[in-house]
C-alpha cells in the first residue's frame, strides 16, 4: 500500500466495507460507497476510489467474493458478498475495535480531567 | 497471493470503474447538475483511477511476469546495441555448446543405445584362435562349429556366419556384391524377421549345395530389383547359379558384417569335402548365452571343449582355442574409447568457452557501472538488479543454445563423415529432444557461470555505492 496512509484508517474502511456487506448482502462498489456515505451522515467525505482498494484487499484475503451482475442503470457491475471467513474476521475485528475504542476513549477522557 | 484466485483482467476493472462513474453521474444529474458538470464531479469523487489501477496491478502476481518480459526485452536491446560483443560472446557459446551436443549425439547413438537386436546383451561372438607367440584370432571350421554347438551347454543357440562376395548376374548391370553365408538360426538369434516372405528353414541348412535359396536385404531389393513386390518366389543368378528368393530382410539390417546385400545358407559356402575339412577355418560364430550364464562361464566351457578337440584331432586342433566376446564389444568396442575421449575434450572446450564469455561480461561490466549505479540510486533493490542481470544472462545463454543446436546439427554430420573409425550403419545420430535434455545440465552450468560473473558485478556496484 502507498506509504502515508494510516493503517488505522485503512483498517477501519475495510471494517466498514465488511460490515456493510454483512448487513446488506451482495452490493457493487457504488452501492457500498452510498451506504457508507449514508451511515456516516456525510461526515466521512469519501474518496470513493479507496473503496476499491479496500475491496481488492479484502478479496485478496478471501474475506469477500465477487460475481458479475447488472447495475440499476443496466451496466455490467461486479457484486461483492462476504464469505464465511470474512464473517469470522468481522466478528473478531468488531470485538477488537470495541476493545481498542474503549481504551482510547478512556485515555482521552483521563486527559480532560 | 493464493487468495487471489479470480484473477480478472484489467478491462474488467475498467468496466467496473466506468459503471461506478456512470452511476455517480446519473445521481448528480438527478440532483440537478448539468450533464458535463455531473461527469466532472463524478470523476472528482471517484478520485485517481489511474492510481487505483496501479494498486490493483501490483497486487497481482502477473506483475512479476511483466517485469520479466521487460528485462528480456531490455536484455535483447542491450545485445543489439553492442553487436560486436554480442556476436563474439554468442558465437563462443554456440561453438562450445554445439561441439558438445554434436559429440554427445554421436555417443548417444553409438554407445548409449543398445544394439538394434533382440536382447543384445546376451549375444556373443565366438572366435577360433591359435596360440603362436601371441594368441591370434582365426576363424573356425565347419566341423569345429558343429562340435562347439553340439557339446556346449552355455548357449541357447549358435550360428556360423561369414561374409562372402557374389557375382550377381541376370540383371541389367551385373555386379559383384557382398553377402553373408549364415546358419539357419542366425536371424532368430538376432531377432530379425523377414519383412516379406520368410528366412531359412532348418532343413535348408543341412546338405551342402542342395538348397539354393536367398534372403535379400531391403537395400538390395530396392537397389537391384527396383523394390519389385513379386520378387519373392522368383530366382536370381548368384555366381552363375539360380537362387530362389524366399524373403526380404527388414530395412536397415545388413547383417553382422554390416555390408551384406544377400544371405544364403551356410552350407552353400562350400562342397561336401570343404565343409568336412577341420583345418579349413574361416567363419565366425554368433551365439546367445543361456539365461543366467556369463561370458566367463561360457569361456571356461569352451576352453574345455577346445582341449578335448585338440586331443582328438591333434593334426588340426593343436594349440587351437576359442574366444568368447560380447557382440557389443565386437560392434562398438573400437569406437568407444576415442568417442569418450572426444566427449571429455569438448567438455573442457565448453568450460573454456564459458569462462571466456564470463570474462567478456566482466569486462563489459566496467562500462555498465554507471547504469547499475544509476538504477541503484533510483531505488532498484539488490534483488531487482540481480534479476535484471540474470535475465540478461539468460538471453545470452538462450541465444548461445540456439546457435549451439545449429552448430550441432551440422557438426554431427561432419563428425560422422570425417571420422577415422567406421560406425555401424545403424548409427544415425540426431540432435533431438533426448539429446538436448542430456545436454541441459551442461547448458545450465554454462548459464550459472554467467550468474557468478554477474553476481560479482552487482556486489562490486554495491561497494562502489557505499
Amino acid at each position: 500500500m502507498a506509504k502515508g496512509t494510516s493503517e488505522v484508517l485503512q483498517g477501519s474502511l475495510d471494517l466498514m466495507v465488511l460490515t456493510t456487506l454483512d448487513a446488506m448482502g451482495p452490493l457493487h462498489g457504488y452501492g457500498i460507497a452510498r451506504r457508507i456515505e449514508q451511515l456516516s451522515e456525510q461526515v466521512l467525505q469519501l474518496n470513493e476510489g479507496t473503496v476499491y482498494t479496500s475491496l481488492l484487499r479484502l478479496q485478496q484475503r478471501s474475506w469477500i467474493s465477487s460475481s458479475w451482475g447488472i447495475s440499476e442503470n443496466n451496466r455490467k457491475a461486479r457484486f461483492y458478498s462476504i464469505t464465511k471467513s470474512g464473517r469470522k474476521q468481522l466478528a473478531s475485528e468488531t470485538k477488537n475495535w470495541e476493545r481498542i475504542s474503549g481504551v482510547i476513549g478512556r485515555v482521552l477522557l483521563a486527559r480532560q480531567r | 497471493m493464493f487468495g487471489w484466485r479470480k484473477s480478472f483482467d484489467s478491462k474488467d476493472f475498467d468496466d467496473e470503474l466506468q459503471t461506478h462513474l456512470s452511476l455517480l453521474t446519473d445521481r448528480f444529474i438527478r440532483q440537478g447538475m448539468a450533464p458535463d458538470d455531473a461527469h466532472y464531479a463524478a470523476l472528482r469523487q471517484l478520485g485517481n483511477s489511474g492510481l487505483l489501477k496501479e494498486v490493483r496491478n501490483n497486487m497481482q502476481t502477473i506483475v512479476w511476469l511483466e517485469t520479466l518480459w521487460q528485462d528480456l526485452r531490455y536484455g535483447a536491446r542491450g545485445l543489439a546495441r553492442n553487436k560486436a560483443f554480442a556476436v563474439v560472446a554468442i558465437l563462443t557459446l554456440a561453438l562450445g555448446i554445439g561441439a558438445n551436443t554434436a559429440i554427445f549425439s554421436v555417443v548417444n547413438a553409438a554407445i548409449l543405445h543398445p544394439l538394434p537386436y533382440s536382447e543384445p546383451s546376451s549375444l556373443v561372438i565366438l572366435w577360433g584362435n591359435v596360440k603362436r607367440i601371441r594368441v591370434e584370432r582365426r576363424g573356425t571350421s565347419y566341423p569345429d562349429f558343429v562340435d562347439w554347438r553340439d557339446q556346449s551347454r552355455s548357449f541357447d543357440a549358435m550360428a556360423a556366419f561369414d561374409g562372402g562376395s557374389f557375382a550377381l548376374t541376370g540383371i541389367d548391370t551385373p555386379e559383384r556384391i557382398s553377402g553373408e553365408y549364415v546358419s539357419q538360426p542366425y536371424f532368430s538369434l538376432l531377432g530379425i524377421r523377414a519383412a516379406v516372405g520368410r528366412t531359412f528353414r532348418p532343413e535348408e541348412d543341412q546338405t551342402p549345395q542342395r538348397d539354393a535359396v536367398v534372403v535379400l536385404t531391403d537395400l538390395a531389393w530396392k537397389r537391384r530389383f527396383g523394390g519389385d513386390p513379386g520378387i519373392v518366389g522368383r530366382t536370381i543368378q548368384l555366381d552363375g547359379r539360380a537362387y530362389t528368393v524366399i524373403g526380404i530382410a527388414p530395412p536397415g539390417f545388413r547383417g553382422l558384417t554390416d555390408n551384406a546385400e544377400v544371405f544364403v545358407p551356410f552350407v552353400m559356402s562350400g562342397f561336401g569335402e570343404d565343409l568336412k575339412e577341420r583345418g579349413n577355418r574361416w567363419s565366425r560364430v554368433l551365439a546367445r548365452l543361456k539365461t543366467g550364464a556369463s561370458i566367463v562361464q561360457a569361456q571356461a566351457e569352451m576352453n574345455a571343449i577346445a582341449s578335448r578337440l585338440a586331443q582328438a584331432y591333434p593334426g588340426t586342433n593343436e594349440a587351437r582355442g576359442v574366444e568368447v566376446t560380447s557382440l557389443e564389444q565386437e560392434t562398438v568396442g573400437d569406437i568407444r574409447k576415442p568417442l569418450l575421449i572426444l566427449l571429455a575434450a569438448v567438455g573442457f572446450v565448453l568450460l573454456i568457452a564459458c569462462t571466456n564469455v564470463a570474462n567478456l561480461m566482466l569486462a563489459r561490466s566496467e562500462v555498465r557501472q554507471r547504469e547499475i549505479s544509476m538504477r541503484a540510486a533510483l531505488g532498484a533493490s539488490h534483488g531487482r538488479l540481480l534479476r535484471q542481470l540474470l535475465v540478461e544472462s539468460a538471453v545470452f545463454v538462450a541465444a548461445g543454445c540456439a546457435g549451439g543446436l545449429i552448430v550441432a546439427h551440422y557438426g554431427t554430420r561432419v563428425l560422422m563423415a570425417a571420422s577415422p573409425v567406421q560406425y555401424p550403419s545403424y548409427v544415425h545420430p540426431r540432435v533431438d529432444i533426448a539429446v538436448g535434455a542430456g545436454e541441459l545440465p551442461g547448458q545450465i552450468a554454462a548459464g550459472h557461470r554467467f550468474i557468478l560473473g554477474n553476481g560479482r558485478v552487482s556486489r562490486y556496484s554495491d561497494e562502489k555505492n557505499s
